[in-house]
């Protein structure tokens, strides 16, 4: 349902007065645009959450529907305790993050989040997403602000901890290492590194838990050569589900979100089988 | 930000009008055409400021704070309240919006009739330019 501006002006209002707490009759533009945000958020969070069961209960919708000023203080309502919940389960899964010594994964999750909670206003700034997230996850937030936001990053982060959890520690570092020895200063995601491995490792049919050196890319580059970038799109979008299926459960979050690297692994790899550099684009 | 402009005037020039009750002990007061050429220049106001108001703004208090100004006749009357709106607005944004409506209207006031003894251009310049420049090095400390 979206509402006229005058619609809203009552709400924004309303918000104003709490903001100055009556100290001031006027605020700059930027002010009033943030808390019109404000209210626009809380509204998309009412209507985005479950509102169904609340426009079932008549004293709330009127013909026209659900009254802005109820919107907003019910999805005001709703946004704090999402925010509540965020942080209950980011406490709760923090406690066995790794961050592979990669600064930028260790800043970002271990560092960077705890700031975003403590600075976070919910309910004069809740689109503001007050970190940068410079940790990049295989699939974006997009366009989601605020709370969202950081609700979505953080679920990939945990699938991502999740996935490696997969091989000890001392693997991954190797791993890691053998793609670029200076991978702990890097900013990329290091979680495809492992993925590409995994997929790589299949192909060649050696052991994915063995890291030893004698890597057979002549193989990888005959069969990446042979085949056209759609078909080995397909190949590897097969190969991924049936070993996430067999490694981690049915998980087709993981899924989704590891076979977003899929494309842009085979058009590296097209490349680097033209220009024999393999090696820096999987660790075999 | 039209749609922020649709505040109330219709209210407030009631409440500008009603004020001459007040201001009348002081032989002020303020005609129709007076109070539409306040709420005029408050909408330029804002708008040059970047601000927007709500409620029935500060031009109430305004009147209220400086009708017993000893340096305010019926003559200026209407001239002066505008342009102290414009200092108001403009100082409101210069002061970050540190200082409540309630402590710039009590500063103005103290020097209008104090230290400017009734120049406006004074008031605006010196006094708040000064004041303003004490609380940014206040917040930067």
């Amino acid at each position: 349902m979206s509402y006229k501006p005058e619609e809203l002006l009552e709400v924004v209002e309303e918000l104003t007065r709490k903001f100055t707490s009556g100290e001031s009759t006027s605020i700059t533009y930027e002010t009033a645009q943030r808390l019109m945000g404000a209210v626009l958020y809380g509204i998309g969070i009412f209507e985005a959450e479950n509102h169904n069961k609340i426009i079932n209960q008549k004293n709330l919708i009127t013909e026209k529907g659900v009254l802005p000023r109820i919107a907003y203080q019910k999805g005001y309502e709703m946004l704090i305790q999402k925010v509540k919940e965020v942080k209950e389960r980011y406490n709760e899964k923090i406690l066995n993050f790794c961050a592979y010594e990669n600064k930028n994964y260790y800043d970002t999750v271990a560092k960077g989040i705890p700031g975003f909670f403590q600075q976070y206003d919910p309910r004069f700034y809740p689109q503001n997403t007050v970190i940068t997230m410079d940790y990049r996850t295989i699939v974006s937030v997009g366009k989601k602000t605020g709370i969202l936001a950081i609700e979505e990053y953080l679920e990939y982060i945990y699938l991502e901890q999740e996935f490696m959890e997969r091989w000890s520690q001392d693997y991954v570092i190797c791993i890691l290492e053998r793609h670029q020895k200076s991978y702990r200063e890097q900013f990329y995601n290091i979680s495809t590194i492992l993925l590409r491995h995994a997929l790589g490792s299949i192909v060649v049919k050696k052991s994915l838990d063995d890291a030893e050196i004698n890597a057979p890319y002549m193989v990888m580059e005959k069969f990446v050569s042979t085949y056209s970038q759609s078909e080995l799109v397909s190949f590897f979008e097969h190969i991924l589900a049936k070993w996430i299926k067999e490694s981690y459960g049915n998980n087709p979050d993981m899924f989704q979100y590891f076979f977003h690297d899929v494309e842009e692994f085979v058009v590296e790899l097209k490349n680097a089988a033209i220009y024999q550099t393999l090696p820096r684009v999987v660790v075999l | 930000m039209d749609w922020l402009m649709l505040m109330k005037e219709k209210n407030l020039v009631n409440k500008i009008v009603d004020m001459n009750l007040v201001t009348q002990k002081y032989q002020l007061a303020l005609s129709q055409e007076e109070v539409q050429f306040l709420v005029e220049r408050r909408r330029e106001s804002l708008k040059k400021e970047q601000r927007v108001e709500f409620g029935e703004g500060i031009l109430p208090k305004l009147i209220f704070t400086f009708c017993d100004s000893p340096f305010i006749d019926q003559d200026t009357y209407a001239d002066t309240l505008a342009v102290l709106q414009d200092i108001f607005y403009f100082y409101k944004n210069e002061l970050m919006d540190e200082c409540t409506d309630e402590e710039l209207l009590e500063v103005m006031k103290r020097a209008f009739d104090g230290k400017c003894q009734g120049s406006l251009e004074y008031l605006e310049e010196t006094v708040l330019e000064g004041f303003a420049r004490k609380v940014r090095e206040g917040l930067e400390e």
